[in-house]
């Protein structure tokens, strides 16, 4: 019987490690976000070229499991003489998963506004870029938040643990492999995840709720 | 005054409008009575969210979307030109095209914030002045959504009529209300006739534009079929005006 003695012994360690995590989700969420919007803005609004080379792009990218994903940055960039640290290439590999997924809701968030809505600023007398900042990204960013605030981008990062960066993961299978207390770590595990992500379900739903409260609709999730 | 002279429009090789001339002085209703295509396009002309290739479009003597560089040459006006010209002659749509994401009054009160540059607390009280006008002081916080038709048309109607439009442009504004919605609307359209508001309405209540019209156009094809005084349906002189109207007996 493990005592509680020990269990508490390794918290700093498993701390550290969970420390990582949030850092890599925090990491791919925000820079994946800019990247999202500028990129779902391009895919929106750019030439038809442009969307062209964002549609091969985000096929290639979306088509491929997350594990993959990391795997490239891991393995292939090196290759061609490109070397990152191990969080470096993780929070790299994981900021690109969450720009192409981020892109596609910020597109899907624009094209849901009817063009009408457009039209009718216009005729009042905005200048294009006035109808998009005052009209149309303001009703594209509400319907979008319910997707955006979406927790998996934190769950995500645990894929990164198979390369070996120390992240939560990681370091509590490592635990476990050292002190067999198995289902008290992955208890722990499991708990520490919950409190992250639970806090993200209720503010999505929330914005759900204000969405409805004024007669709008939330975008369907793009699927993480 | 609106004056349109000889206004033709495509899209592609279909033409929409050929050759349309009307003039609308100030103070006065036009009603102008559509079939088939051209008739909003029309008006979005006007507004310019539509450009044309043939004819001219004048309001108080400025063209309409383009800059004149002498010998009938022209070319495009700057954007903020075209926007400032936008919001002179303002729009209501068949759809309304509230803004969802804002309510009654913040759907009345942006422009006046965003293009006019008003301060907020002056722009706030204008808009809410504006929604007492058509009757929706109770309703102003409310969002579209939970705004009926008639509703929504007449806080769109409020919206324009914050610019302080020189024209009014009323695009089959009752055509997506059941008669009971479209009477509400129909009466805060008449309170402006009877004030003086410069409109084209493009309708097809036929009784209620003879009603508040000066002026009739009767189009066809992207063409002026016939127009007068709201007097001519009485003793229309082209066969196709008058078997529209016998058309409109009959039904």
């Amino acid at each position: 019987m493990p005592s509680i003695g020990s269990l508490i012994s390794l918290l700093p360690l498993l701390v550290k490690g969970f420390g990582v995590t949030l850092l890599l989700a925090g990491l791919s969420i925000g820079f994946g976000t800019i990247f999202g919007l500028l990129l779902g803005s391009l895919y929106a609004w750019g030439s038809r070229l442009v969307r062209a080379l964002l549609f091969v792009l985000v096929t290639i990218v979306r088509g491929m499991p997350v594990v993959v994903q990391v795997f490239a940055v891991f393995f292939v960039l090196p290759a061609y003489g490109i070397k990152f640290s191990a969080v470096t290439s993780a929070a790299i590999s994981l900021t690109l998963f969450a720009s192409f997924t981020i892109m596609e809701i910020v597109r899907g968030g624009i094209e849901a506004v009817p063009r009408e809505q457009f039209q009718a600023a216009l005729s009042l007398g905005f200048s294009n870029v006035g109808a998009m900042t005052t009209v149309v990204l303001p009703q594209a960013m509400r319907s979008m938040m319910p997707s955006l605030v979406n927790q998996a981008m934190v769950k995500a990062t645990s894929v990164v643990s198979l390369f070996g960066v120390t992240e939560f993961l990681y370091v509590a299978k490592e635990q476990i492999e050292r002190t067999l207390m198995g289902f008290e770590i992955m208890a722990i595990v499991w708990v520490a995840y919950t409190l992250v992500c639970y806090p993200l379900t209720v503010l999505g739903r929330w914005f759900e709720a204000r969405l409805k409260a004024r007669g709008q609709t939330a975008l369907a999730s793009a699927g993480l | 005054m609106i004056e349109i002279a000889g206004l033709q429009k495509s899209y592609g090789t279909r033409r929409i409008i050929d050759g349309i001339s009307l003039s609308v002085p100030r103070g006065t209703v036009c009603g102008v009575r559509p079939s088939g295509s051209g008739k909003s396009t029309l008006l979005r002309c006007v507004n310019f969210l539509e450009p044309y290739e043939g004819g001219e479009i004048r309001i108080d003597g400025e063209l309409v979307g383009y800059a004149e560089h002498g010998r009938g040459r022209r070319a495009r006006r700057p954007r903020r030109e075209i926007a400032r010209m936008r919001s002179e002659c303002c729009m209501v749509f068949q759809q309304f095209n509230l803004f969802s994401h804002m309510t009654a009054l913040e759907n009345v009160t942006v422009a006046l914030v965003k293009v006019r540059s008003l301060p907020r607390a002056v722009a706030r009280e204008r808009a809410a002045g504006l929604i007492d006008k058509v009757g929706l002081s109770a309703r102003k916080d409310a969002y579209p959504a939970f705004l009926s038709g008639g509703e929504q048309q007449r806080v769109a109607i409020a919206r324009a009529l914050a610019m302080e439009p020189k024209v009014l442009l009323l695009d089959e504004v009752t055509s997506a209300l059941d008669p009971e919605r479209a009477a509400e609307v129909l009466d805060v359209i008449a309170a402006l006739a009877r004030e003086g508001m410069t409109m084209i309405m493009v309708t097809h209540q036929v009784h209620f534009a003879r009603e508040v019209s000066q002026n009739i156009v009767f189009m066809d094809e992207g063409r002026v079929v016939e127009s007068g005084p709201p007097g001519m349906l009485a003793s229309p002189s082209t066969e196709r005006l008058r078997g529209f109207l016998r058309h409109l007996r009959l039904t």
